[in-house]
């Protein structure tokens, strides 16, 4: 685990002990093998006077871990919003996203805490305003979205007719509309194809006429980009088993008590000789998230 | 009492090597687990051992 008893005192809000062992040598900053630091676990159980207290002795807000989630997520986790607001009011950015691409957002709505969910919302969607802004000031060039490739093989080479140019963002029906479309930067497509040598040519009205008369339905469905966004959104909410086994085993991992299945079992160390006599096939916590980390598809 | 009669205080427990310290940290009464705390550190029990 690599851990320092400072982690225990964190882990049970224990302030007096925290500044006794810091006081003795004790990093606030020690990292475990998860690359977590106290601050996660006082974060995590949410003991507000001990994380104020280990932040004040120097521990590092910011720190990521091995799935480079920040204590927040943790807290966010667990539903703990005193925790949140203080960890993002020290400078914990709250739109960080880990490995996965999720932010604190994702986990504090798993944690059902509404008010926690709706602080956090809030600070999500005010960091993406404050982006949008920014992109809004660059010049109209930089602003645009590269165009979106489709590979097709054709024989004929390209005419000179590009095609029409189509936007994404609908016509604005009400003023209401109006106002938000105005926030949003509005996206172009470009219909690229490939031919034998691999050179990517815009592809042009005549040669998208005969693709839809090739093929109807990819053609319907590039005449409606946000139509393929919205599918694509749809397949990515949709958890595949690799993500409910990582699910089940984080659960796991957290059980109090489920330390002792951390490491396999040392017959050795642990004197049970006839361990593999009744155990035939030994197993624990920690190599199956080595094993899934390496590689979840491995028997 | 026990510290006194040289007690082995970086004495490993036997699965997961946690050091007496450790479990004085997480006493429910944090005052004498503040104490014990003291105490063990005082008397040479090594404040940065690791589980």
């Amino acid at each position: 685990m690599s851990q320092i008893a400072l982690f225990y005192a964190a882990r049970d809000g224990r302030r007096k002990i925290i500044d006794y062992l810091v006081s003795k040598g004790a990093n606030p900053d020690h990292k475990d093998k998860n690359g977590q630091t106290p601050l996660y676990y006082a974060s995590r159980e949410g003991h507000l006077e001990a994380v104020q207290r280990l932040v004040e002795l120097g521990a590092n807000v910011n720190n990521t871990d091995v799935f480079n989630q920040t204590a927040l997520f943790y807290a966010a986790k667990t539903g703990k919003f005193e925790v949140c607001q203080f960890l993002v009011s020290k400078g914990v950015n709250p739109a960080h996203q880990d490995e996965k691409k999720q932010t604190a957002l994702y986990f504090a709505r798993r944690s059902k805490n509404k008010q926690l969910i709706d602080y956090l919302q809030a600070l999500t969607t005010g960091a993406k305003k404050e982006k949008a802004k920014e992109k809004e000031k660059e010049p109209e060039k930089e602003k645009e979205k590269e165009p979106v490739k489709i590979a097709e093989k054709k024989e004929e080479p390209a005419k000179t007719k590009p095609l029409p140019v189509q936007e994404t963002a609908a016509a604005p029906e009400k003023n209401k509309k109006k106002k938000k479309e105005k926030q949003e930067p509005k996206f172009t497509y470009r219909l690229m194809r490939k031919d034998e040598s691999g050179k990517e040519n815009e592809m042009s009205v005549e040669e998208f006429e005969k693709f839809k008369k090739d093929y109807p339905k990819v053609a319907a469905l590039l005449m409606n980009p946000e139509k393929i966004n919205t599918m694509m959104e749809e397949g990515e909410k949709k958890d595949s088993w690799e993500k409910v086994a990582k699910k089940i085993l984080s659960t796991l991992w957290k059980m109090r008590g489920a330390y002792i299945f951390f490491e396999p079992v040392d017959p050795k160390k642990l004197k049970i000789e006839d361990y593999f006599d009744i155990i035939k096939n030994p197993m624990d916590f920690g190599t199956i998230k080595v094993t899934f980390l390496l590689d979840p598809l491995a028997p | 009492m026990v510290i006194e009669n040289k007690a082995l205080l970086d004495y490993p427990e036997k699965n997961f090597n946690q050091t007496p310290l450790f479990f004085a940290a997480i006493v429910k009464n944090e005052d004498l687990g503040l104490e014990m705390t003291q105490k063990l550190i005082e008397n040479g029990t090594n404040p940065l051992a690791l589980q």
